[in-house]
């Protein structure tokens, strides 16, 4: 058992039918397992799709070929059994060298958290694609899901650097999480809003990490988007656009906490 | 020992030589001391000063060409010698560098070199690895940099927008014309909707045929409309990426720029470098992304670049000279195993995947690299058997300059791609060691040597036996003692060794400069000091270690002498035989030379004039030995019968030699043989002959004239010296004696003589106890003399032959050998 267990179970990760970014695969395993969380894929299909292929004047542009081919059912099938066949194949190989469980499983084109485990119990992974913004209202849809929403931003960094916990004084959700992710990942902790001595730290957080390790720091000024791993926040912490500038322009993942 | 023979000495005009003739003594009287311990230590020069004057005149001139080839036995320690002189030349200042290969930027396959000071190499060396490795930390630093995001960020979202919009456009179209714009696996499509959904294939194919159309002519402008913006995509992409590239120019120069300046300000007094690192300037803006290639996808490609190494190899530095120790001293290299690779340097490469790849880092220093600016020391045998090598080494002299040859390549074995490194500027002595007689074959054959190597330094094996030298060699005999670590050899060990260099000189006027020679025996000597655990190396010492070095080299003297003791070889050392005498040869067998009896005999009868030379018919004999038969044929027809034509048919031959002959030393003896025959008087067999005679009967000097001597004596002290027995030698040969101190001793006690002969008249009276008779004014040779018998002999045969009216051999032979 860890302290952890009573806060979050999985990872929700969505696949679609054609975004498969190998870094975002590796740095969510990095989480889960830093986390002791079950990652949890889940292949979107649209069943838009099948009605478009039974339709006349069915055709499919193809990116890599630059052509048309008429859309038919079998083959689509094919394609989209080949496709979530190969995301499986490769999530499966990053989380055994990360040593951790994954499933995973085809879905509908809307996400929904498993009924057996309710909101509270996961983090949603969203990765920004085309949209050049992540609008509020993606977020407050995620939120509806998952009780803790991690945003991704278009290149996951593979670098290593501090995991900064935005919280609260006192916020022994957000420290327990931000400090098991510095001692799995050894990496320094920089708490920004939280505690600002180390024994206050101490006090409220079971898992001890080196002094050298802690560093505490205060202001949004102070952030150093080039030492940060990961940033973790308490919903509400950070506004919006400094979310959006995190992931977007400064590619940095940020995981937002609401419960 | 006895130093008047005894009356029974002399024999006929011949006095039998004294003990003194036979071995000089050392003379140290004017040296005061009782052991080496007392001597001043001096250097192996003794006796070179010609060849060393050489080698001072070739070390001293700078032009190209006067390289030295210094000759002489190998045992002469020459190039301890030349190398010590070399070291001790304190004329030569050291203009030496310290050379390094560093990538070359335009053009990787010709690795740039670049000569530094002394001692600069390590730490320009050291500097540049130290900025790359800064590098590895400033530059992730400065592209993970809240400014570099930014703008990249701005970069990638404008990108993004124009994508997004582009394919919102088309789904907000879609949408006005009631469509789906759905994404797929491996592209588009689009579809017609129903409530925001895509419409089942049942309704659609209720509505009218209209409405289809419309549906379907939508769909066709639609896709063209996607078309277009795919088409747009990678424009748009390559503006995202030059906006990238030069994004990143600026960033990586920025960072690179304060550590490239930092690092050239350290070597600001070397031009070259500096040059070099404004190359590694540029190279590194243009290739920044092998710094930070984990941070975005463009920056993969600089891995197509990896060496040997890994990616960052390219900005290291390869030492290839770095001078150690005192850098004021000339560098002496002295290459053992001249391979071409070890002299002209080498390319490494490394196996990589099925293919063998290199850089310049694996550029290796040969043995001319290291010595550039000083002396490069060679044994010429070792550098001709190496191939490649010898044609290696006279180019890089001939051109000034270091090419790295690959004998690989040469020869085609190889197809990989290599390198060509810059040539390394030369500024070289080449000193070659080698033997004379590889000397002149190389001068006769290799007309370049003339060219590149215009100083000979030619070391002598000996020098004269002055009172002054023999002091002298003693304190070269202290050295060898001091350097060698080993006990002190007392006065009368000294000596022993000095006379013992005279006889190495096979002269008892010289003594020899074979220094190694001297020293083995030396340490032997110690050797047998310590068994006794004596302090000081004595006299009995040396003689032991004289006897053992003989007696370990012995076995088949020792076979050859226990052959003619159970008479299995047979040579007489008593009595008289007619056409028969002992003659002595010399056997060389692995660096060791002992004499040994030979049995030569001659049988006559009439012929036609000619003397036939067994050994010859059979192929055994050598050229120099036919040589001296036919001269006796010239020696008969000068002296005998002058008014007869020459009918003599003679035969002669070593007994039991079935080996080679060769030599002209046993011409005087087949002489006596042959006179023996002729005259019908006997010769003794207790008295062995040696020496070539000429035309006019001189007895001319041989060589190996101790061994000869001994090799008679040790049969004839095995069967018991009976005090008739000796050897006769050419007088010129009585100066070369060195004998062992045992024949000294048997000859002062008079069990032994050594006769030294001067024509063959003197030799055959010796031999036969008869005169050989002058001729008179009359023109006859006196009554009962060798020569008159001789003389009538042959007459005889022409008479025998003119008898017969022809020419042709007549019957048996006229004599047989006889014991008298």
């Amino acid at each position: 058992m860890n302290g952890l267990d009573h806060l979050f179970r999985r990872i929700v990760l969505e696949l679609s039918n054609s975004y498969h970014d190998e870094r975002t695969m590796h740095f969510l395993a990095e989480v889960a397992e830093a986390l002791d969380l079950e990652l949890a894929a889940r292949y979107v299909i649209d069943p838009s799709l099948a009605k478009a292929a039974a339709l006349p004047f069915n055709r499919e542009y193809r990116l890599l070929e630059n052509a048309w081919h008429p859309l038919n059912g079998e083959d689509l099938a094919q394609s989209l059994e080949l496709s979530a066949a190969a995301a499986r194949r490769r999530l499966e190989q990053i989380a055994s060298a990360h040593r951790v469980r994954l499933s995973f499983e085809p879905a509908s084109a809307n996400i929904a958290v498993d009924s057996r485990t309710g909101r509270l119990d996961s983090v949603v992974a969203i990765g920004q694609r085309w949209n050049a913004s992540l609008a509020e209202a993606a977020l407050q849809a995620a939120f509806e899901r998952a009780a803790g929403v991690l945003l991704l931003p278009r290149a996951c960094p593979t670098r290593r650097g501090a995991i900064l916990v935005a919280a609260e004084e006192a916020d022994a959700t957000l420290l327990q999480i931000g400090a098991r992710l510095a001692e799995r990942r050894h990496e320094p902790l920089i708490t920004f809003g939280g505690p600002s001595k180390r024994d206050e730290y101490q006090e409220t957080n079971r898992h001890p990490i080196p002094a050298a390790d802690v560093l505490t720091t205060r202001g949004v000024g102070s952030f150093g988007p080039a030492q940060t791993k990961l940033v973790v926040a308490r919903r509400g912490a950070l506004d919006d656009s400094h979310l959006l500038t995190l992931v977007t322009r400064r590619n940095v993942p940020v995981l937002v906490i609401d419960r | 020992m006895t130093d008047q023979l005894p009356e029974t000495r002399k024999i006929g005009k011949i006095h039998a030589l004294q003990p003194a003739d036979l071995r000089r003594s050392t003379d140290l009287s004017t040296l005061d001391f009782k052991s080496t311990d007392d001597l001043e230590p001096i250097d192996g020069f003794t006796g070179q000063a010609r060849a060393l004057d050489a080698v001072r005149f070739g070390s001293a001139v700078r032009q190209r060409g006067f390289n030295l080839f210094v000759i002489g036995s190998p045992e002469l320690s020459m190039q301890k010698t030349v190398e010590a002189m070399l070291r001790n030349d304190v004329q030569r200042k050291a203009q030496v560098f310290d050379w390094v290969y560093v990538n070359n930027f335009g053009d990787a396959h010709k690795p740039v070199a670049i000569r530094l000071p002394v001692g600069r190499a390590v730490g320009f060396r050291a500097a540049m690895h130290e900025l790359i490795e800064d590098l590895k930390s400033a530059l992730p630093g400065a592209f993970q940099g809240e400014e570099y995001q930014t703008r990249r960020g701005v970069i990638d979202e404008a990108f993004q927008k124009k994508q997004s919009d582009a394919f919102e456009g088309l789904r907000g179209n879609a949408e006005a014309k009631g469509l789906l714009f759905i994404r797929t696996p491996m592209g588009f499509v689009f579809a017609p909707a129903q409530d925001g959904h895509v419409v089942e294939p049942e309704e659609f194919n209720k509505w009218e045929s209209a409405r289809r159309e419309t549906i379907r002519q939508s769909i066709q402008a639609l896709e063209k409309d996607l078309e277009h913006v795919v088409r747009q995509i990678p424009a748009w992409d390559k503006v995202r990426r030059d906006e990238v590239r030069v994004l990143n120019r600026d960033t990586a120069k920025l960072a690179i720029g304060q550590l490239i300046d930092e690092t050239k300000i350290k070597f600001s007094d070397l031009p070259d470098i500096e040059a070099h690192l404004e190359a590694v300037r540029q190279d590194l803006v243009d290739n920044a992304g092998m710094f930070i290639m984990n941070n975005g996808e463009e920056e993969q490609s600089a891995l197509m670049d990896v060496g040997p190494g890994g990616p960052f190899d390219r900005y290291e530095v390869n030492v290839l000279v770095e001078r150690e120790g005192d850098i004021e001293q000339v560098p002496i290299v002295h290459e053992l195993h001249p391979t071409l690779a070890n002299l002209t340097g080498r390319v490494e490469y490394l196996a990589r995947q099925g293919a063998l790849v290199t850089n310049f880092r694996m550029i290796k220093a040969g043995a001319i690299h290291r010595a550039n600016g000083g002396y490069l020391l060679v044994d010429a045998r070792n550098l001709l058997m190496e191939p490649f090598s010898w044609f290696a080494l006279k180019r890089a002299v001939k051109r000034g300059e270091i090419v790295i040859e690959d004998a690989n390549r040469l020869l085609g074995f190889t197809s990989t791609v290599t390198l060509e490194p810059d040539p390394v500027p030369l500024d070289l002595k080449v000193v070659l060691f080698g033997d004379r007689m590889l000397y002149y074959l190389l001068c006769a054959y290799d007309p370049e040597i003339a060219e590149l190597f215009k100083v000979l330094a030619d070391f002598e094996d000996e020098f004269t036996r002055s009172s002054e030298n023999e002091v002298a060699l003693a304190h070269v005999i202290a050295r060898i003692a001091r350097d060698n670590q080993i006990k002190p050899l007392d006065r009368r060990a000294v000596c022993l060794v000095v006379e013992h260099a005279a006889r190495i000189a096979s002269h008892s006027g010289k003594l020899s400069l074979l220094i190694d020679r001297i020293r083995d025996l030396i340490i032997e000597a110690d050797y047998q000091a310590s068994t006794e655990a004596r302090a000081e190396i004595g006299r009995a010492d040396v003689e032991r270690a004289l006897d053992q070095q003989v007696r370990r080299a012995s076995r088949f003297r020792d076979l050859s002498l226990e052959a003619v003791l159970q008479e299995v070889s047979l040579i007489n050392t008593a009595g008289k035989r007619l056409g028969q005498v002992n003659g002595l040869s010399v056997i060389e067998l692995g660096g060791v030379s002992f004499g040994r009896p030979s049995r030569i005999t001659c049988r006559i009868r009439p012929g036609s004039g000619h003397v036939v030379d067994i050994e010859r018919e059979a192929k055994l004999g050598g050229p120099l030995h036919s040589k001296g038969v036919l001269i006796l044929s010239g020696f008969l027809a000068g002296r005998y019968a002058l008014d007869a034509p020459m009918s003599l048919s003679a035969s002669l031959v070593f007994e039991q030699s079935y080996g080679g002959v060769e030599g002209d030393s046993a011409s005087s003896a087949e002489l006596y043989a042959l006179l023996s025959a002729l005259s019908n008087f006997p010769i003794r067999q207790d008295v062995a002959v040696t020496g070539s005679v000429n035309q006019h009967g001189e007895i001319q000097a041989i060589g190996g004239v101790n061994e000869k001597i001994e090799g008679f004596f040790d049969l004839c002290k095995a069967r018991g010296l009976t005090g008739t027995q000796g050897v006769a030698i050419p007088k010129a040969n009585v100066q070369h004696l060195m004998l062992r101190q045992e024949v000294v001793n048997a000859c002062a006690e008079g069990r032994f003589a050594i006769y030294p002969v001067t024509t063959i008249d003197e030799g055959i009276a010796l031999l036969t106890g008869v005169s050989a008779g002058d001729r008179a004014d009359d023109g006859c040779f006196p009554a009962g003399s060798i020569n008159a018998a001789v003389e009538e002999r042959l007459r005889h045969f022409a008479s025998v032959l003119q008898r017969y009216g022809s020419k042709q051999d007549v019957a048996a032979p006229t004599e047989s050998q006889e014991d008298t």
